[in-house]
């Protein structure tokens, strides 16, 4: 067998494995046990048919959501001017906007154990290091998204519904919002019916737009807090906004693509993986044709709004390519071939829009956009695992980028958070913040935030106050000053039952 | 990786049986460590069995079995840093005493009977990719250690290393076991297309 033939068996290999991971993920998110049973000592026989077995894990874990927010943290300034859209970069979800007067707050997503069942959203004020009472959630699903409007005024929670008192179960996915003033919850908007997978926002913050999972995308009018029209996408699995949100781009699974689907904007896919949707008039416009064999692609869109990057595989070529899509046109351009492996999960661009950066598990790939070469790669650290559908599993994929461009920020074990030169690739003096860092971001005030199980390099591991003496790790926020090099207190937040890993989004 | 230390402490104790048999006894630490280690892989470790037993069910009991070997073992592990290796390597021979199980007399009274079909098959829903299935139904005719080798290889990304510590051969074994079972692979899927 030659190495051409080895390369493509080991990546159908891999792909295969990585659908069955996928399918594994998503039974995981479906309706679980009651809270209460779980045993707290393995057993033998507990997974048995009649109730996957948790053991060991919170009951809050409930839905262990795979590859989704089971702790989501959503930074915000109050009185928070104009805010770009939100830029997803494999699990981050950021929104960078100026600084402004007021106190930054988080808003931790609590988890279900501390209200009976329902879940919660655990407001945080960053200049003070406290937290706030928990906004109670009359919901049972787990919580998958935020996203926080211009103002700052509205918290939207996407959940997996499910009403008070029912046992958790997954129900059609709906959008909560939340009054950040009088911290109470609004009443529900039902999305379409499937499984919510992410959320983003149009940059006035009038519209909501949420993948649902190989169905298409949900829209919500926030200026009436109702649906808007369902855009039939079959096989749609991840998607990014134009910064001038005039253009959603969805990438589709091909496998599922073709299937005759009926809905106000047919879109059957044959080829291609890309689908714009003209945001306007909330239709799907003609695929973008690209070599995608396996609709497996990540996407992210430049913030100069001039190309959007799908990060793939293409039959016959060993790793993957960067595609570029000229967003005026949606034509795709001559890839970029990058020989990263099949467990890349992320890519990032600079806020200048020269540069791509690959998280390459451990360590990161920067592609100089201009000259379409790689212009370095580095190895950082050891690997976490974390699950990125629908790759299954996957190293932990944060990396950020400093608003000058010049730093990338990354993590990949208890050593905290990796930093590298952007120009050279040069490793700089780790920051020892976080426990197995689970998601970093810059925030509006120009600091790195960092949400984790614990803080310096030391797990929290807190027996919480609720009694459930399993639960091993608690969300801690911590912050970091690019300018001074400090290191803000940690913020324990006892009260969030955190499990494995987290899910930040900075909004501004 | 290394992850957090799970030294044996003085309190936390579980049970006089253990400590009857005088060996190191899981502390809370250990509850801990463990419950990391769980949270972080179960999924992983849950679709490496998958595929190498068929049925969800079997996969999560032999998941299961490993992390409660884990828990009684790790007090006396050299290092915490041993322990998702120990527990891979339960998983993978938990996998081998499956496929021993029911090819017995009694399988129909086994633990291990099959829940279902197997997910390589096409009554199975588990998979949405034909070509997904089609390359494991290609895994599932392998036999033996050939097919043992590749989910480790490819879903864990183990190190052959680290996949012959697993399965007590030599590393040498491991890479023409694999090199073997991928040319094996590759000329069943070309018949098959």
């Amino acid at each position: 067998m030659n190495a051409g033939d080895l390369s493509r068996i080991e990546d159908r290999l891999r792909r295969a494995y990585g659908d069955v991971l996928a399918a594994v993920q998503r039974d995981d998110a479906r309706p679980e046990v009651a809270l209460g049973s779980l045993p707290g000592r393995p057993s033998r026989g507990a997974g048995r048919p009649g109730g996957r077995h948790r053991w060991l894990v919170p009951a809050a874990a409930g839905t262990a959501v795979a590859a989704v927010a089971i702790v989501t943290a959503l930074l915000v300034p109050s009185g928070a001017q104009r805010q770009a859209p939100p830029q997803r970069h494999g699990t981050l979800r950021a929104t960078q906007a100026p600084a402004t007067a007021g106190p930054m707050m988080a808003y931790v997503d609590g988890g279900r154990t501390s209200f009976g069942g329902l879940n919660s959203v655990i407001p945080v004020n960053l200049g003070t290091g406290r937290t706030l009472a928990p906004i109670k959630l009359r919901v049972t699903g787990g919580l998958i998204d935020e996203l926080m409007s211009p103002n700052g005024r509205t918290l939207y929670v996407v959940t997996l519904g499910g009403p008070e008192n029912s046992s958790p179960k997954t129900a059609p996915g709906e959008v909560l919002p939340i009054d950040t003033t009088t911290r109470t919850a609004g009443s529900p908007i039902r999305l379409g019916g499937g499984f919510p997978y992410g959320a983003l926002m149009s940059p006035d913050g009038r519209t909501g737009y949420f993948l649902e999972q190989f169905q298409g995308v949900a829209t919500v009018n926030f200026a009436t807090n109702r649906p808007g029209p369902f855009i039939t996408i079959r096989g749609a699995l991840t998607f990014a906004l134009t910064p001038d949100g005039k253009t959603l781009y969805v990438v589709t699974q091909d496998t599922l693509a073709g299937v005759p689907v009926s809905g106000p904007t047919l879109s059957t896919p044959t080829s291609a993986s890309v689908i714009p949707v003209d945001t306007a008039s909330m239709r799907a416009l003609p695929p973008v044709t690209t070599r995608d064999d396996t609709g497996m692609g990540k996407i992210a869109v430049a913030p100069d709004g001039r190309t959007a990057y799908l990060l793939s595989f293409q039959q016959g070529i060993t790793g993957q390519v960067l595609t570029p899509i000229d967003t005026r046109t949606n034509t795709a351009l001559p890839p970029i071939m990058v020989s990263a492996s099949v467990t890349d999960s992320s890519i990032t661009i600079s806020p200048d829009s020269r540069s791509a950066y690959l998280y390459t598990g451990p360590g990161i790939m920067a592609v100089d956009l201009t000259t379409r070469t790689v212009r370095w790669t580095v190895k950082l650290g050891s690997p976490i695992w974390s699950w990125n559908f629908p790759q299954g599993p996957s190293w932990q994929t944060q990396t950020v980028v400093s608003p000058d461009s010049r730093t990338v920020y990354t993590h990949g074990d208890n050593n905290g958070v990796y930093r590298v030169d952007a120009a050279t690739g040069a490793e700089l003096a780790p920051i020892r913040m976080g426990w197995l860092s689970s998601d970093i971001a810059f925030g509006p005030d120009g600091k790195l935030y960092d949400l984790s199980g614990g803080a310096n390099g030391v797990p929290a591991n807190r027996v919480p106050a609720n009694g459930v003496p399993t639960i091993s790790v608690f969300a801690v926020v911590t912050g970091f000053d690019p300018a001074t090099g400090a290191v803000s207190p940690p913020i324990s937040l006892p009260d969030v039952v955190a499990t494995s890993w987290y899910i930040m989004m900075l909004s501004g | 990786m290394t992850e957090a230390v799970p030294a044996s402490s003085p309190g936390g104790r579980v049970g006089a049986a253990a400590e009857n048999r005088s060996e190191p006894v899981p502390s809370e630490a250990t509850d801990r460590f463990v419950a990391e280690l769980y949270e972080r892989h179960r999924l992983a470790l849950v679709s490496t069995a998958l595929v190498l037993v068929g049925d969800r069910p079997t996969a999560e009991d032999v998941v299961q079995d490993a992390f409660a070997g884990l828990y009684r073992a790790v007090p006396r592990l050299a290092s915490p840093d041993k322990a998702l290796a120990y527990v891979r390597a339960s998983v993978i021979n938990g996998c081998r005493m499956v496929h021993r199980s029911r090819s017995r007399a009694m399988r129909l009274h086994s633990r291990f009977r099959q829940e279902g079909p197997p997910v390589w098959s096409a009554e199975s829903a588990v998979l949405d990719r034909e070509e997904s299935r089609l390359a494991l139904q290609a895994v599932a005719r392998l036999r033996g250690r050939p097919r043992e080798v590749l989910a480790p290889r490819y879903l864990l990304d183990m190190s052959d290393a680290e996949i012959a510590g697993a399965l007590s051969v030599s590393k040498a074994t491991v890479s023409s076991t694999a090199s073997r079972a991928l040319a094996a692979l590759a000329r069943d899927l070309r018949e098959q297309s």
